[in-house]
């Protein structure tokens, strides 16, 4: 199913001017700051959030219908699990409400639950999961309706990394196998570069940049918003067993170990800005472009030569123009 | 030191259950009382709900709420002079809508405050899983009312019962609130505490009924933890 929206405004402002389609089959995954609207944009595509604009689901406009007509999958951040109801009829809710068969729905929420590994859930009240599988039941819970989008917000924070980046593989793959258009929302930027068929950056309620992450040209995009973000620029990419690397301006700068090994045929790479720091012992050298100040902390635009990178600054006075030295902590090697 | 008539020992006031007479007299206007009492409740408390339940479902509570909070502090006696305007002495009609004027508000405001309090997450997944508002109503937000709704529902089977032993004093000639007013009047003072006494043990062995009751709610619907967690 293609996801097509076209938004002038969202009721609260927090979406303005916003254009986006989503592809079946493609992972799009949703970033920007808190604020910039990423929730409101799943709910709009949901139903759930008044809007001037149109979204389209394949070539027919939605606008009209509400959400409980609009069989689309949604998980929100928190998993917003029912809690007088136990895993299994949270899971055959959906089910329930559209009368489905007793059998056939029974087969149904028995499938989707062992796909996620919760089948000895099934008695158990919410109150008594961990958030980890709170948050595999509600993914079930939507899986098992056999609607399209899937729209996934964030994972809580509470969460732990291991446990989010787990569920979100397992998502990624089950919305491919289903065939199903995906849109996620994550906070997570390394995961979002490397995973994404195409990143949507949301900065202020307007779409900052929208397409595959490797084609992201960081000078296309307004020096706040990318100071937010971080840089995506030309390396190559060498994979060892002990130690896994992209060589910037000739110098080594190690892999996200989380990523290093599926990372054979990158020719580019993803730094955040938290990744990049002024250091005057850095390798990498490159000039000032701008310099930009995010919840306190100075970030500056380098230029250095292959590309830019934004490197967070603590320490030292330096002005527009100046040469600095970077130092790059991690690099995330992006698909080609 | 104090006349006996005034202040019988409990022996004495005990053994007015051993009188047979006394009994039947008790037992005759304990019924009155508690269909009374019983009748009014449940009208007012399922009125209370469905309106409740109504109200949020056309998103109205906002305006009923102001409304709502004005019945609910009104001292249900205080409609006691009217209702005698309104419906007469009525032995049914009178002592029904004093204990429907007692719980209705309260039950109304509390529906209202307890379907506020509901995760809105769970309100939007419900839809997009296919509820219609009206199966969101019934599925989650009733339930999930209902289980908040327990402790006010409690306090009101107390209030509702004392209501109408105050509306038997002053405007019946029957039930057990009449009775007590019978005895005082001749200064029979040992049937006007056992009297009391019966008021006392019907209460809590309504109260404990009650108190099962929930748990066994809470039980289905929560699990043994009873809703450790629930939001």
């Amino acid at each position: 199913m293609v996801v097509k929206v076209s938004l002038r405004n969202v009721s609260n402002f927090a979406l303005r001017d916003v254009s986006v389609d989503f592809l079946p089959g493609e992972a799009s995954i949703v970033v920007g700051p808190n604020g910039s609207g990423k929730t409101t944009l799943l709910k709009v595509i949901a139903g759930l959030a008044p809007h001037n604009g149109d979204v389209y689901f394949n070539e027919n406009r939605v606008n009209s219908l509400p959400a409980y007509k609009r069989n689309v999958l949604y998980v929100p951040q928190k998993s917003a699990l029912f809690m007088h109801m136990k895993v299994w009829d949270n899971v055959a809710f959906c089910l329930k409400v559209r009368k489905i068969d007793n059998d056939a729905a029974a087969e149904k929420v028995r499938w989707i639950m062992r796909r996620l590994s919760i089948e000895h859930l099934s008695s158990r009240y919410p109150s008594q999961l961990s958030g980890g599988e709170a948050k595999r039941v509600a993914i079930a819970r939507a899986l098992v309706c056999n609607g399209n989008p899937l729209l996934l917000d964030e994972m809580e924070s509470n969460l732990d990394y291991n446990i989010r980046v787990s569920i979100s593989e397992e998502v990624l793959r089950l919305a491919r196998e289903l065939g199903l258009t995906l849109v996620m929302v994550t906070h997570d930027l390394d995961w979002a570069f490397r995973k994404a068929d195409k990143i949507v950056y949301l900065w202020s309620g307007r779409i900052s940049y929208s397409g595959p992450p490797g084609l992201l040209d960081p000078l296309s995009i307004e020096p706040e918003a990318l100071a937010w973000l971080g840089s995506v620029l030309r390396a190559e990419v060498f994979i060892n067993d002990d130690f896994s690397y992209a060589l910037i301006n000739g110098f080594k700068v190690p892999l996200n170990q989380v990523f290093a090994n599926e990372a054979m045929s990158a020719s580019k790479v993803y730094i955040s800005s938290r990744d990049a720091l002024v250091d005057e012992h850095g390798k990498i050298e490159g000039k000032v472009l701008r310099k930009v100040i995010i919840h306190g902390v100075e970030r500056l635009i380098v230029d250095i030569g292959d590309g830019v990178i934004v490197a967070k600054n603590t320490s030292m006075s330096i002005n527009i123009g100046d040469k600095v030295r970077i130092k790059v902590l991690n690099a995330v090697p992006l698909k080609t | 030191m104090y006349p006996a008539y005034l202040f019988p020992p409990f022996s004495r006031v005990a053994s007015s259950f051993m009188d047979p007479k006394y009994i039947n007299i008790v037992l005759d206007n304990l019924g009155l009382t508690l269909v009374r009492a019983f009748l009014g409740f449940v009208i007012g408390t399922i009125t209370g709900i469905l309106l409740g339940l109504f109200f949020v479902g056309l998103r109205l509570s906002d305006y009923i709420q102001p409304i709502a909070t004005i019945l609910f502090v009104i001292p249900s006696v205080a409609w006691i002079p009217l209702l005698i305007l309104w419906v007469g002495l009525d032995s049914f009609k009178l002592p029904i809508t004093a204990a429907f004027m007692c719980c209705f508000p309260p039950i109304l405001y509390g529906m209202i405050n307890a379907s506020r309090t509901i995760d809105q997450d769970q309100v939007e997944v419900a839809f997009t899983l296919g509820a219609s508002p009206w199966e969101v109503l019934r599925r989650i937000v009733l339930p999930v009312s209902l289980l908040k709704l327990f402790p006010i529902i409690k306090t009101e089977i107390i209030m509702v019962w004392k209501t109408t032993i105050v509306v038997e004093m002053v405007a019946l000639s029957s039930g057990l609130g009449h009775l007590l007013l019978m005895y005082s009047l001749v200064i029979d003072v040992r049937h006007v505490l056992s009297t009391i006494m019966v008021f006392s043990l019907v209460m809590i062995s309504i109260i404990e009924l009650v108190d099962s009751l929930e748990k066994k709610v809470v039980t289905n619907w929560l699990g043994e933890h009873g809703g450790k967690g629930f939001a």
